[in-house]
């Protein structure tokens, strides 16, 4: 009788222990579920993040639209310095307004073409960070899909990735001066920004020249400028500062959004979609040559 | 008669009393400098090709040529004023960037020196310098500050020559005995005793 009551206990504590241990299984599992959940959610966001920064670095590749922000102003001066000239011979000297004239040409033809390259690259730096974005995607999506008995994941999908800008962020370009009806001018038309510190044009203008030149086009885009010799690297920044640029101002920004879907694999199904946003400013310019 | 003859060394003595009052012919030290260099400004063109500039597919204004142009009175070197900066691809003018005023004395004399940054300019360098000599004369113009000559490194003058003679600039000859029509004349000079070469622009 007392070893069938041994028995009887041993039993219990058998099927006791059996339970705890289902239980604790269903417990791990659980948290392996939910913890594979936070996982795919960091992984996600940081896929997203390092899609944007590989295209936003692109962007600015070679300070490219730096330069190009420096000589569409430096192309501006020098066509108002070279139209004054002109005027002035025609006025004064004109015995020599021929070669004033010739040289004024010039420089308008070289606006024009300056201008031209100016939109071509705006169209080479936003595919070229869009095809590098497309390719960093590619690479990462393979790395995603898994099917667990607790957790299944599919394959990401990316949902939107485009350029633009940060808001608030002025020209690199330093406020040119020297040429004091010109300086005077962009004070009266607010070109420069009146923020302390650097005297910056501001972002997304077209500073038009007055008078006969105003047919020109002179835009000046946002990007980070150099301080003190320092270049502002490519970073993440948050997803609230991101703006399009408008018409066809050149980009220094990129945003990515990527989605994910995944399901549990225990008990009830449970199907779930989660996304990540991802923006990033470009490389700020160089200090200018 | 006597009478004659001293109205006659009046007249000759008069101007050279007068010119002698004004300082004009009083001894100059270091005349034989004002002989040999007959301006009173240098300014100075230095070009120089940039690397790494505007590299993206499809660029159509690379490479890009920089001229730093600076100026300094005369036996003064060592005191230049940065003037300017203009960037230029394929001899045509990109951008320009002023540093300073044009604060030569106006009335005064300029010599335009032209330089290198290598042993070895390209001919985007050349073009850039032959379009620079053509701005600084004109500026130098409108101040009132006559070029009376351009120094251009040795090895350089017939390439730059032959690029201002692509921007109108014609040469004068001297057995040409027609009419010109010059707006202005251009006197080229390799190093400081080289080859010598007179350009004029036509006016119309």
């Amino acid at each position: 009788m007392r070893s069938a009551r041994i028995r009887r206990q041993n039993g219990n504590i058998i099927a006791l222990v059996s339970f705890m241990i289902a239980v604790t299984a269903v417990l791990f599992l659980i948290a392996m579920s939910y913890g594979g959940l936070v996982f795919m959610q960091n992984r996600v966001r940081a896929s997203a993040d390092e899609i944007a920064l590989v295209g936003a670095r692109k962007l600015n590749e070679m300070d490219r639209i730096g330069q190009m922000n420096n000589m569409v102003a430096r192309c501006r001066q020098l066509v108002f310095s070279s139209s004054r000239q002109y005027n002035e011979a025609m006025s004064l000297y004109p015995q020599i307004s021929h070669l004033a004239k010739d040289l004024y040409d010039e420089t308008t033809l070289s606006a024009v073409e300056l201008e031209s390259q100016r939109h071509h690259l705006r169209l080479v730096a936003e595919a070229e960070a869009k095809d590098a974005m497309q390719q960093k995607f590619l690479s990462i999506m393979t790395t995603y899909p898994m099917d667990l008995p607790w957790l299944s994941v599919e394959i990401p999908v990316m949902d939107e990735f485009k350029v633009g800008k940060l808001k608030d962020v002025q020209s690199n370009v330093e406020r040119l001066k020297n040429i004091d009806e010109l300086v005077a001018y962009d004070q009266s038309q607010s070109y420069v920004s009146s923020d302390p510190g650097l005297k910056l044009y501001r972002e997304s203008i077209d500073a038009k020249l007055p008078g006969a030149d105003s047919s020109l086009t002179f835009k000046l885009a946002s990007l980070a400028p150099p301080v003190e010799n320092s270049v502002s690297p490519a970073r993440m920044v948050l997803a609230g500062l991101f703006a399009d640029v408008p018409g066809d101002q050149l980009p220094s920004a990129t945003k990515v959004k990527i989605s994910l879907v995944m399901s549990t694999g225990l008990g009830p199904h449970a199907e779930n979609t989660m996304s990540a946003e991802g923006t990033a400013s470009a490389t700020g310019a160089c200090p200018q040559m | 008669m006597n009478r004659r003859l001293n109205s006659v060394l009046v007249s000759i003595f008069s101007p050279v009393v007068f010119l002698y009052s004004l300082g004009a012919l009083q001894p100059a030290h270091g005349i034989g400098d004002a002989i040999a260099q007959p301006y009173d400004w240098t300014v100075e063109v230095k070009t120089e090709q940039l690397e790494r500039q505007f590299e993206y597919q499809g660029s159509t204004i690379r490479p890009v040529v920089k001229a730093e142009v600076k100026y300094y009175e005369k036996g003064e070197p060592d005191n230049k004023t940065d003037y300017e900066n203009l960037w230029y691809h394929d001899g045509k003018p990109l951008g320009l960037e002023r540093k300073h005023k044009y604060e030569i004395t106006e009335g005064e004399s300029v010599e335009i020196r032209v330089e290198h940054k290598t042993g070895s300019p390209t001919s985007g360098e050349y073009k850039a310098a032959a379009n620079a000599i053509s701005r600084i004369l004109l500026d130098s113009y409108l101040h009132r500050c006559p070029v009376v000559i351009v120094h251009i490194k040795e090895g350089s003058l017939g390439a730059i020559s032959s690029y201002l003679q692509a921007r109108n600039w014609k040469i004068q000859t001297e057995e040409a005995d027609v009419a010109v029509a010059a707006a202005v004349n251009l006197f080229l000079q390799e190093g400081d005793d080289g080859a010598k070469q007179t350009l004029y622009y036509e006016s119309i």
